[in-house]
């Protein structure tokens, strides 16, 4: 059964197999992980959305106009719950964490490669956080989901130019958080 | 910014994949680079862990189970549970039930229960009877435990101490320190909880809505 | 000048910096050694997606109280765990619910007083909107601290939130319990005398002592 399309699995699962959705959950999962870590959810949160989000999708199945795409159907539904709850996330107030960790990690350790690139890493994703919802939302489907203006389009819902000017303003975001980092041509 | 603008700007040619990265000017291209070699960094294990799968199909067969079967299903699911010592370690939050004196802030709200962050502020009033302090000051979780707090006035020149206080709906709890030196609980608050550093805070619930 | 106007202006004239929701940095308000004790834990409770107000709220208080760094730190530690099992246990009842941080806060002090937990994501199953649930788990709580019985106080709370009895008064029930105990009345007795105080008509199924109800 690993080898059949999404559509055909799809079929399965409307025809009473229910088991057959967790070759689904199987196929995407990780995907879906990661995008909702790249829009800055933690850990935990991340697996709760991807996972409420799966559950979602078994209840509304019937609604996956195109089962052959049920990757892109899914995708649209981890992303909209990423949207709600980067939301609820925002109100918590874990701002002063972020810099304190990498303040904390740099003053014990000193310049070490490895130290500094994690230091290097949570600076991204705290400016990643300043951006706005939907521009960093863009960011991530372009830059780390690889998808292209056409399918961020699709995928939300905006016109490919809104699209375009949500990339351009998170980018200008994103320069400006990362400013010492860009300017000097900093390697990973 | 207009739409003819858009079109003609590299960048713009480049994000619609009409132009390469090696074709935008040297400058644009260094920062896209960049750009994508900082947010590159963020690729990292961020796999679902082995027993994710398991966790999704357990939560879909408890959807079509009645509530009553959902509920039985956690009660026997082992779980790790860490054990408190008997001594008691505090509980920090949240238990009670005492709503003093509250009525909403000049504000319009919706009378529902919005106890997120958004909701607006309730004017709560706290009273401590100390016919002998000098000074009464509150503090809680509202103003981070400040020893500073908020001093309490005896208007009248009765004992009766007083302050009016804006707090977001929720749960919260509080003492007061009268004269400076010493922690004492509310003893009009149905509720003490032990904080776990060898005293007493006690509680009061807010909520916004009409005053009754 | 209306009441809340002076209740306001005393307000205002003499809050600290600190209050109406604002957190100050904790690397301003704890020493290098308490930092150090609690900063791992708060890591890893951002990680879990716990409460962390409450936790950052709870290493404040220890500090203003005197407390040691290592005092400190345990009792941090140990609320994190209970927020950990709480999230757990109603995120396992609940699927595709989203939790505030206050609900899990309210829940993990339900299972301090041994409420159990299923009984407590029971209230979930009766909201009709996504309001919080944060208070009704509270009175919860405190209701069966007071010696009503688990099953009534959830039914009650049950039926409190899905006729959307108004927050104000659901958060009076345990104050007019006490009030009504004081005459010497048993609990459940005592808590039919604070409903009908606070005009808020039996569960369906109860009517004790209303001699009125969906059965007579």
């Amino acid at each position: 059964m690993t080898d059949l399309a999404d559509g055909a699995v799809v079929a399965r699962v409307r025809s009473g197999d229910r088991d057959a959705f967790g070759l689904l959950v199987e196929r995407y999962q990780d995907r879906m992980v990661a995008h909702a870590t790249y829009m800055g959810l933690g850990r935990a949160e991340a697996l709760d959305v991807v996972q409420d989000a799966f559950v979602r999708a078994y209840r509304h199945l019937d609604r996956c106009g195109d089962p052959e795409r049920f990757g892109g159907w899914l995708f649209r539904i981890v992303s909209n719950q990423c949207r709600t709850a980067a939301k609820r996330a925002s109100r918590r107030m874990i701002g002063p964490l972020e810099p304190h960790v990498s303040s904390l990690a740099s003053e014990a350790a000193g310049p070490d490669e490895r130290l500094e690139a994690g230091r290097v890493r949570e600076r991204v994703r705290a400016a990643l956080r300043t951006v706005p919802d939907e521009q960093r939302e863009a960011l991530v489907l372009m830059y780390l989901d690889g998808l292209s203006v056409g399918e961020i389009s699709d995928m939300t819902g905006a016109s490919p130019s809104a699209v375009k000017m949500r990339l351009k303003r998170g980018r200008e975001r994103l320069k400006a958080e990362l400013a010492p980092l860009v300017s000097e041509g900093r390697e990973p | 910014m207009k739409n003819g603008q858009d079109r003609d700007h590299p960048l713009d040619h480049y994000l619609s994949g009409e132009m390469s990265l090696d074709a935008l000017p040297e400058e644009l291209m260094r920062e896209e680079v960049q750009i994508r070699e900082l947010l590159e960094m963020l690729r990292e294990d961020v796999a679902a862990p082995p027993e994710f799968r398991a966790d999704v199909m357990g939560a879909i067969e408890r959807l079509s189970a009645p509530l009553w079967v959902r509920a039985m299903g956690w009660a026997l699911r082992p779980r790790p549970v860490r054990v408190s010592p008997a001594g008691g370690m505090a509980l920090a939050l949240a238990a009670s039930a005492i709503l003093f004196f509250a009525w909403p802030a000049d504000t319009p709200t919706d009378g529902g229960a919005a106890v997120d962050g958004a909701a607006a502020e309730v004017v709560t009033r706290f009273v401590f009877v100390a016919p002998d302090a000098r000074s009464v000051r509150l503090t809680g979780d509202f103003v981070a435990w400040s020893r500073e707090g908020v001093e309490l006035e005896d208007l009248r020149g009765t004992g009766v101490w007083t302050v009016d206080v804006l707090l977001a709906p929720g749960v919260h709890e509080y003492t007061f320190i009268v004269n400076g030196t010493e922690w004492l609980p509310d003893p009009r608050a149905v509720s003490q909880v032990d904080d776990g550093f060898g005293r007493v805070n006690s509680v009061v619930i807010v909520s916004n809505g009409n005053a009754l | 000048m209306t009441r809340a106007g002076i209740a306001l202006l005393i307000m205002c004239l003499g809050l600290p910096e600190g209050a109406r929701g604002q957190q100050p940095d904790l690397s301003s308000r704890l020493d290098p050694p308490t930092l150090a004790a609690v900063q791992p834990i708060l890591d890893a409770a951002a990680r879990d997606s716990l409460p962390l107000e409450a936790l950052r709220s709870k290493a404040l208080e220890g500090v203003a109280k005197g407390a040691g760094p290592q005092q400190i730190g345990d009792v941090v530690a140990s609320l994190a765990d209970e927020f950990r099992t709480a999230r757990g246990a109603l995120r396992g009842g609940l699927p595709g619910v989203a939790l505030r941080d206050g609900e899990v806060v309210a829940a993990a002090m339900a299972a301090r007083r041994n409420v159990p937990l299923a009984v407590v994501w029971g209230l979930w199953a009766s909201r009709p909107d996504d309001g919080s649930l944060e208070v009704h788990v509270t009175v919860l709580s405190e209701l069966v601290r007071r010696g009503i019985r688990v099953d009534e106080a959830a039914t009650l709370m049950s039926h409190v939130v899905r006729t959307s009895v108004p927050l104000e008064v659901a958060a009076q029930i345990p104050g007019k319990l006490d009030g009504a105990r004081t005459t010497g009345a048993p609990p459940g007795a005592a808590l039919a005398e604070a409903l009908r105080g606070l005009n808020i008509p039996d569960p369906p199924g109860r009517g004790r002592g209303r001699g009125r109800g969906p059965s007579g």
